[in-house]
């Protein structure tokens, strides 16, 4: 990758304690690399660990192995005016719009929060901010000293994300962040997500578990499945040839993405497996229609397997005739 | 302990139960708040003058509840009494909750080992019997109204210890939490009091009503027993302890400061029943 | 043999709450006012008492040292000797402790047997005005203090009826059937009160029992009433009765001791009021000990029960 990475993400674990001596990996070796002024897509069912990711990335869930790095540094190593501008650089709006509100606390109040926690200016400037960032998202002053209860989801999104705004972050992080609301309204959402992208200069980390949502405003896609990447790519190459079985599946779900009549509908059968006993080899094995007995053993690792499209399937020269790098080597 | 136990869930039947006895309780409290306020106005004399040429006098217009045994207006007695005893289990109470709110949002919001350990030491207090523990802690602090109302507030106090506890870990994986805590709100005066605080505040003050009418019969024990409010001070408890040396006298004398202390416990009980279902989400 | 493993984790788990509350109990001491030794023996006691005393209770050691004489002490029975009357304290509460013991089981029954008949009834109709009636007699009922309520019912029973004995009670020892006598009447003081409680509380064990759909089955199935809710209803609630006998013997404990300096009956309630009067410090502390005891055994049993009747506990 040439551009320079504005946040990035080092081969990040994040494990937690479970019961007495037990460990579950929600996230496993995750790499990514935010490209300043892009979007990318990171989309997984639930219970694959891509909220983790963001939680990790913010400092939420503790990173237990791998670094995350701001600008090329380690975020581990700031000192705390450094950390403070990465808080104020890097802000996230949440899945639940209705529980992301604190109920006890007027719109305002919300608002205004991370600018009295970061102890910025006077009170006067920080309301104003807040007012500003209100009306970039389309709220009127009326709705300052309401609160959250007397807000519809949308509007309450609304001002989640004019939460999100007034540090004037870099990086904003969309965690589900239209999952909540119907679909009329996501689609207003995910506009007012792509002007006040280009009004703010902001690059977005967008996760979702909706291929369809994810496809509509990311540049890059990366896939996760069980606390790992599988598949990442440009949204055009993703979409048009996907390089993992489990990103097919997703594609084959997804009526508004695929067209072509000649595909038939993928039905994964089973549940996604425990992270607490994940299969060994690849962890798609126990679902893949195309599983061998290689897969079931052997660990595939994430691979370039043509020009910037990465996959962690070991068939890719059978299923889409492009052989692993690790392959030819081998061969 | 006991006291929540004792409440197990405002049920469906008292959705419906009774308006009359929440009216009645509103109005009982009213007009103990009146009587605390105006004790003063409105006794015929003081509640300490002795007049022992008329002891033990049936109820009359001078002395609309009689004299005890030393010739004082029993009235004048049981409205002082009520300032006495309710400010006293405020106090009880305002202690249990200046001990308990603080130390239950730590356990519930600390890491396990903090918790564990201040829930040992709940369990250790728990396993007393509330009333005899404040007999052992008043009687060997001294026995006064404050000491003793000191004694009741500690063990009140795991009450509320428990209740915030848990109330905060209900609310510590909120999300509106998590997000303040991406943006680095943390602490007493970024987290605490902005967002625990008001967010557990409501079962507490349920909690608080049930309290009061616990605190009130501890003050009633203790001062029967003399561990509380001394000689020739009135309180409830205190003009039950006199009345009680002569019984076979003057029954009335008895009747009546124990109604006052019925029917004001019963009003908070129910009036705590009452803001637990004004509160309840799920109520249509 | 599951038996003794479940008392074993029950006992083991019981511990580090056993040696809190013993911690508890030995701190009061450090709650006198001033000189503890010169508040025990009083303003006028000799040099040679004052250090006597001190040697006694370890006031020269450290207060850990303190702490392991007294508690060593205290669980082999001795609970040292009262500087008022020179006697043994343990003896003392074994004198008085029966007729304490008596008076809550007779209030326990005189509690279950008002309680649970009512509380289930109550819970049987649910939101008719009969439960409702019952809800409010019991915020009612527990809202009486229970001495007061023994001062009413000497006026009554005792002083116009005559049908019990009043205040001031014939010792267990000497006349073992008027002192049971005697028992009556504080007995229901305590127990109506408890009732009142054990009422409350069934009732909700009960609705949620009620409304399971395991009771649901058996009435599809159309077992008789009686049936379901005596028989089924009753032992799928038989937990939550556990924690309410529980709780009902903390609570008695506490009431009694009072209830006791009402009705003169001398138990260790009135032990400690007498101590209180004393400035007895050391029998104070030895009642306050042993009522813990009590519970925390009541507690480990409530457990133990716990653990044998759910098979989701291991």
């Amino acid at each position: 990758m040439t551009s320079p990475s504005l946040f990035s993400l080092e081969s990040v674990s994040v494990r937690f304690p479970v019961g007495r001596r037990r460990h579950v990996t929600a996230v496993d070796r995750v790499s990514l690399d935010l490209i300043e002024g892009e979007t990318l897509g990171l989309i997984g069912e639930s219970g694959s660990g891509k909220s983790t990711v963001a939680r990790a990335a913010v400092g939420l869930a503790p990173v237990s192995a791998g670094t995350v790095r701001w600008r090329g540094r380690d975020v581990a190593s700031f000192s705390g005016k450094e950390r403070r501008r990465f808080t104020e650089s890097v802000q996230m709006v949440f899945q639940d719009p209705h529980s992301a509100l604190d109920p006890r606390r007027t719109i305002l109040q919300s608002v205004r929060e991370p600018l009295d926690v970061m102890g910025r200016g006077e009170k006067r400037e920080r309301e104003q901010v807040a007012v500003n960032a209100l009306e970039d998202v389309g709220l009127s002053a009326q709705f300052l000293t309401r609160y959250p209860h007397q807000l519809s989801g949308g509007q309450k999104q609304r001002v989640n994300i004019a939460r999100a705004l007034v540090t004037d972050p870099k990086v904003l992080i969309c965690d589900e962040s239209v999952a909540a609301l119907d679909v009329a309204l996501q689609a207003e959402i995910l506009n007012l997500l792509q002007d006040l992208k280009a009004e703010y200069e902001l690059t977005v980390l967008f996760i979702s578990h909706d291929l369809s949502v994810v496809s509509h405003v990311a540049d890059r896609i990366c896939v996760m499945y069980l606390g790992r990447i599988v598949e990442q790519a440009s949204t055009p190459s993703l979409v048009g040839q996907s390089l993992h079985p489990y990103s097919e599946a997703l594609l084959s779900a997804q009526p508004l993405v695929h067209q072509s009549s000649s595909h038939r509908r993928i039905v994964l059968s089973g549940d996604i497996p425990s992270p607490l006993s994940p299969p060994p080899g690849c962890r798609f094995s126990t679902r893949c229609p195309h599983v061998t007995e290689e897969c079931r053993t052997t660990v595939p690792e994430l691979v370039e397997i043509s020009q910037g499209h990465d996959s962690a399937c070991l068939r890719t020269a059978d299923l889409y005739g492009v052989e692993r790098p690790a392959d030819r080597e081998a061969s | 302990m006991s006291v929540i136990a004792s409440r197990v869930q405002g049920t469906t039947a008292r959705r419906r139960a009774g308006r009359f006895s929440v009216w009645a309780s509103y109005a009982i409290l009213g007009v103990v708040a009146i009587v605390v306020v105006f004790a003063g106005v409105l006794s015929p004399s003081s509640p300490t003058a002795q007049n022992l040429d008329d002891i033990l006098l049936p109820m009359s217009g001078a002395h609309p509840l009689g004299t005890d045994d030393l010739g004082r207006d029993v009235l004048s007695r049981m409205l002082h009494g009520t300032r006495v005893s309710v400010l006293a289990a405020m106090l009880a109470v305002a202690i249990a909750v200046v001990i308990g709110l603080p130390i239950g949002i730590a356990a519930g919001w600390g890491n396990r080992w903090l918790d564990a350990g201040i829930m040992r030491v709940v369990d250790a207090v728990m396993s007393f019997p509330a009333i005899v523990l404040a007999i052992g802690i008043t009687a060997t602090m001294g026995p006064n109204i404050t000491n003793a109302m000191i004694a009741v507030g500690v063990v009140l106090a795991p009450a509320i210890i428990r209740l915030a506890r848990a109330q905060t870990m209900t609310i510590r994986s909120e999300t509106y939490i998590e997000a303040a805590r991406s943006f680095g709100a943390s602490g007493l005066r970024r987290m605490v009091l902005p967002h625990v605080l008001p967010n557990i505040i409501q079962p507490i003050l349920v909690q608080v009503a049930v309290l009061m009418g616990f605190a009130l019969i501890a003050e009633a024990s203790l001062s029967f027993l003399q561990l509380g409010v001394q000689p020739p001070n009135a309180s409830w408890g205190a003009v039950l302890a006199r009345s009680y040396t002569f019984l076979d006298q003057a029954p009335m004398q008895i009747f009546i400061p124990g109604l006052a202390i019925a029917a004001t416990v019963f009003a908070f009980n129910i009036i705590g029943d009452e803001i637990q279902r004004l509160l309840d989400p799920k109520r249509k | 043999m599951r038996i003794l493993r479940v008392v074993g984790t029950s006992v083991l788990s019981a511990i580090p709450t056993l040696i809190l509350a013993t911690l508890i109990v030995f701190l009061l001491q450090r709650l006198i006012p001033g000189d503890p030794a010169v508040a025990i023996a009083g303003d006028y006691a000799t040099p040679e008492n004052l250090a006597r005393i001190r040697e006694d209770l370890g006031l020269d050691g450290s207060l850990v040292t303190q702490y392991l004489t007294w508690i060593s002490g205290a669980l082999t029975g001795d609970l040292g000797t009262s500087y008022q009357t020179g006697e043994s304290i343990s003896a003392l509460i074994m004198q008085r402790l029966p007729l304490t013991l008596i008076l809550m089981v007779f209030a326990l029954i005189v509690a279950i047997a008002i309680g649970l008949p009512l509380g289930v009834m109550s819970a049987q109709k649910v939101d008719t005005s009969f439960d409702r009636f019952l809800t409010t007699s019991a915020t009612f009922g527990i809202a009486i203090p229970n001495f007061w309520l023994g001062m009413m019912l000497i006026i009554v029973f005792a002083l116009n009826l005559g049908w019990f004995p009043g205040p001031g009670g014939a010792s267990l020892s000497e006349d073992p059937v008027e002192a049971l006598r005697g028992l009556v009447l504080p007995a229901i003081a305590l127990g109506l009160v408890g009732g009142a409680e054990i009422c409350r509380q069934v009732r909700s064990a009960m609705v949620e029992s009620l409304s399971t759909d395991y009771v649901r089955t058996h009435r599809a199935k159309g077992l008789p009433t009686v049936s379901i809710v005596w028989k089924h209803a009753l032992k799928n609630s038989s937990l939550p009765f556990a924690t309410i006998l529980g709780i009902q013997v903390s609570r008695l404990i506490g009431s009694a001791v009072v209830v006791e300096a009402v009705f003169g009956l001398s138990g260790i309630g009135s032990l400690a009021v007498e101590a209180t009067n004393q400035r007895d410090y050391g029998v104070i502390q030895a009642v306050v000990f042993v009522a813990a005891m009590i519970i925390l055994l009541t507690n480990l049993i409530v457990d133990v029960s716990y653990r044998l009747l759910d098979p989701r506990i291991s």
